[in-house]
């Protein structure tokens, strides 16, 4: 569309409607007044005429005509007009007469053309005229013929009849005010019908919208019910199919990627029961080895130390299978925040002059505290890993409109995260150095922490600091979650 | 959809000129022709007349009783003879110089050919339109309107006309 | 040194953790199914119990059940992390704490040893101290209401003891899982309310509201004020 209408579909049908039934209530209004006034005024003129003639065939004259014998003629003739009563003139020469008792033997109303017409031209004619006051006269000629020589002959004498149409006036204007009573509350009237019609086009309009809407958010079973066999119903059929067809393929996707995690989580699950076995005979390993020779020495330290990685890369693995499959669950409890993170560096024995801290006391926050320890643990220890000591942890508490939010950032010294790498570096297993094929850490640390935060319904963000006066210029991960999180 | 609403310029062009059609009210007319004229009776219709004419030029038939035997010559005799005071108590004058009844009786002549000749005492070269269709119309009030009358003055003839009175 | 039943249905786990708290010098004896710990509970008359959660025939809960029925031995849960509704059962069946799997024979025994330890550390504190109707012995580590000795278990003993230490403080749940339970900061809280659910459900007057251990919103509990 070229241009958007101003109003919504519901005004523009109205007025479409509205618009076509006025044009229809005018059109015939106007047509039906029309024929009707014509109707009205040829009846009168045609009686008025045929009168006036009727009336002068029926006198005797002899001429030439003197004043009385016009007289006489105009008095006769002016007694019987028809439809109305009518004023009768006689010019004969110069002579003129009048039947009315007082006022001028000329009318005023006689135009000089119907005049001219009569004389030059001995037929009947009228001409509608209005006087001053705008009131509509009938002026009708007549001119008298006489049978002379086998040929009519004008006489020279004239009669004009006057005639106010004001019966005809009333009647018409009868009518447009009929017109005009009868239109108004018609196209008032129409309005229920217009009103209707919007309905009945705009409710399936409506409802697909919010079916729409509804596959937007997800609601992949949304249908919509058809209703009829028009264009909107087959609308709504196309829709239905097509959301048909995308529910199946997304069902196939979400049955294909389920069926990936649930191997995953049936792997990790199966490797769990031999781990937690060999784990728990890893120290007698280490221990005994001490009396063997070199090589079997190192050989079951070795697997003594794969163990122990190999239990860790499991329990993130069944860690993140769980919030996968979203079994995994809050266990709130209130702490004060400056503790918890004291404890998670103090128990990883980061509590020395690599990490520097920024707690504000007296901060007390509900939450997991082994999640809010695994998030923290691990963006810490990445920034020691990946980035470069001194790390700086950051508490603050900033308000929002749904509560009070809880911000940690954990910045280090290190050269930064390359931009490239940035929207991956919580990718599962995503290496961001290729050459460091095997980290301390599982490959699925931040991909953990992210969910850990997600689950108490915040957000983690990466990204680079500006190099800045106090030398800090290298990754910054960005924790904001609810002061309060819901369980 | 093309909603009317989105072209209200066609919608306007619609209804201008219905409603234009429909304006209200009874509106003036020019002059309407309705019909024959009104045929009255005439006394002495049949017989001789002169014809005269009205203060705005149309011409007026006066019966002439006295010349009723008279044919054309007769006619045109009492036309020469001018109006009578009926007739300028109407307002009808003449455009045909008024000899009196003696000059007219020895001046006028009619022959008969295939055509009327009537011989006038006066010069017809100056008549105007008028005087020459009162005196052609005169002459055959009481003939065939289809002869062609020629008036021949002392000075000169006309050429023949008929009478366009009669309808 | 400590008899520990191991009660714990997959071999490898079973001898491997055996084999770990043998030579820690530990005397484990070890059931595979939940009707053989039972029986063995009676005959070799265990210090501690390991009790692995997911038994076949008889489950953990209910051999856990079974076992404070007639006995306040000291028991911990074997689970694996996840099995989140199961530890809760579990601690209101009974247990004292529990250990997730796999864990190291160094944590396993860490865990046994803080649960055997039979007093908490409160220094310059001896005899008998009334509280209400509690009477608590602190050198006897024997609490009776109304004079008629009460059957707490070594967790919920020990968590009154802390508490009525001193009487009015808060402490929060985190701080009574490393003083009670020895365990990390950021350990399991549920632990601290399952055992506060059983204690009050021995000492508490069901007809009021809790009077001796009383939860503070947003911070954990007090003894107190009576």
């Amino acid at each position: 569309m070229p241009s958007r209408a101003p109003f919504g579909l519901r005004t523009r049908l109205i007025a479409a409607f509205l618009l076509v039934a006025a044009i229809c209530a005018v059109s015939t209004a106007a047509l039906t007044y029309r024929q009707a006034r014509s109707a009205v005024l040829t009846q009168s003129q045609d009686t008025a005429v045929s009168t006036l003639r009727d009336q002068l065939e029926t006198v005797a004259l002899t001429l030439p005509l003197d004043q009385r014998q016009l007289q006489r003629v105009v008095d006769e003739v002016g007694r019987r007009g028809k439809p109305h009563p009518w004023v009768v003139f006689g010019e004969y020469g110069t002579l003129r007469a009048s039947s009315a008792d007082l006022g001028s033997p000329v009318s005023d109303v006689l135009t000089d053309t119907l005049r001219s017409q009569v004389s030059t031209h001995p037929h009947g004619a009228f001409q509608r005229v209005t006087d001053d006051r705008g009131e509509p006269y009938l002026t009708i000629g007549m001119p008298a013929v006489f049978l002379h020589n086998g040929a009519r002959e004008a006489t020279g004498a004239v009669l004009y009849a006057v005639m106010p149409l004001s019966t005809e006036q009333q009647t018409v204007d009868a009518m447009v005010q009929a017109a005009k009573q009868g239109a108004v509350p018609g196209l008032a009237i129409s309005v229920v019908p217009a009103l209707l019609a919007a309905r009945s086009v705009l409710r399936p309009v409506r409802d697909m919208r919010r079916a729409a809407q509804n596959l937007g958010r997800g609601r992949l079973d949304t249908r919509i019910e058809v209703r009829g066999a028009d264009e909107l119903a087959g609308l709504a059929r196309t829709f239905n199919e097509t959301a048909g067809a995308l529910e199946e393929s997304v069902a196939e996707l979400r049955e294909a990627e389920a069926r990936a995690r649930r191997f995953a989580a049936d792997v990790s699950h199966e490797l769990r029961t031999p781990l937690a076995g060999m784990l728990a005979v890893t120290e007698v390993l280490d221990e005994d080895a001490e009396q063997l020779d070199p090589d079997t020495a190192k050989a079951l330290r070795l697997i003594s130390a794969e163990t122990g990685k190999l239990a860790v890369l499991v329990e993130d693995l069944m860690e993140i299978s769980r919030f996968d499959a979203r079994a995994a669950g809050l266990n709130l409890d209130d702490v004060d925040v400056a503790e918890a993170v004291g404890k998670t560096l103090q128990r990883r024995h980061w509590d020395d002059e690599r990490v520097s801290t920024d707690l504000p006391e007296g901060v007390r926050a509900r939450l997991d505290p082994r999640r809010f320890d695994v998030v923290l643990a691990n963006l810490v220890g990445n920034a020691l890993r990946h980035g470069a000591a001194p790390v700086r942890i950051g508490v603050r508490t900033a308000p929002a409109p749904e509560g009070e939010r809880l911000v940690v950032e954990v910045a280090d010294s290190g050269p930064g995260i390359a931009p490239e790498v940035l929207p991956h570096i919580f990718d599962r297993f995503f290496k961001a150095d290729a050459a460091r094929a095997r980290s301390a850490g599982s490959g699925l640390g931040l991909a953990i922490s992210l969910e850990n935060v997600r689950l108490h319904g915040g957000t983690l963000s990466a990204a680079n600091a500006a190099e800045g006066a106090d030398g800090f210029g290298g990754a910054v991960f960005t924790l904001d979650m609810p002061l309060e999180a819901a369980p | 959809m093309s909603l009317p609403l989105r072209r209200p310029a066609v919608a306007a062009a619609l209804l201008a000129p219905l409603l234009a059609a429909t304006a209200c009210g009874i509106k003036p007319t020019g002059v309407v022709e309705s019909g024959a004229a009104a045929r009255v009776a005439v006394a002495r219709a049949g017989g001789s007349m002169a014809y005269f004419v009205t203060p705005d030029g149309h011409l007026v038939p006066a019966p002439q009783p006295e010349y009723t035997q008279g044919g054309p010559r007769g006619s045109v005799i009492g036309l020469l003879r001018g109006p009578g005071s009926a007739e300028r108590d109407a307002g009808l004058g003449t455009r045909v110089p008024v000899t009196g009844e003696e000059a007219a009786e020895g001046g006028v002549a009619v022959a008969v050919t295939d055509r009327l000749e009537v011989r006038l005492p006066f010069p017809v070269a100056g008549l105007d339109p008028l005087g020459r269709r009162q005196l052609v119309c005169t002459a055959l009030s009481t003939v065939d309107p289809l002869y062609e009358v020629a008036l021949r003055g002392t000075d000169t003839t006309l050429p023949p006309a008929r009478c366009d009175a009669g309808h | 040194m400590p008899r520990v039943l191991l009660i714990e249905d997959d071999p490898s786990i079973r001898e491997g953790v055996a084999l770990g708290l043998r030579r820690r010098g530990h005397e484990v004896r070890a059931a595979g199914t939940g009707e053989e710990g039972l029986a063995l509970t009676d005959a070799f008359d265990p210090e501690l119990v390991l009790l692995d959660l997911m038994l076949p025939g008889i489950n953990g809960v209910q051999v856990c059940r079974r076992i404070r029925e007639t006995s306040l031995v000291p028991i911990i849960m074997l689970t694996a992390r996840g099995d989140d509704f199961d530890i809760v059962v579990g601690l209101e069946a009974g247990a004292d704490d529990y250990i997730v799997k796999p864990a190291r024979t160094a944590i396993i025994e860490a865990r046994v040893r803080a649960v055997l330890r039979r007093r908490p550390d409160t220094p310059g504190r001896h005899g008998v101290e009334h509280h209400g109707e509690l009477a608590i012995d602190r050198a006897g580590l024997t609490v009776a209401k109304n004079g008629e000795r009460l059957a707490l278990a070594p967790s919920e003993i020990k968590l009154l003891l802390h508490l009525s230490a001193a009487p009015e403080q808060v402490f929060s749940r985190q701080q009574l899982l490393e003083s009670v339970w020895e365990h990390s900061y950021h350990a399991d809280a549920r632990l601290v309310d399952a055992c506060v659910r059983r204690l009050r459900h021995k000492i508490e007057d069901p007809a009021h509201g809790p009077r001796y251990i009383q939860t503070v919103r947003g911070f954990g509990y007090r003894f107190g004020p009576l």
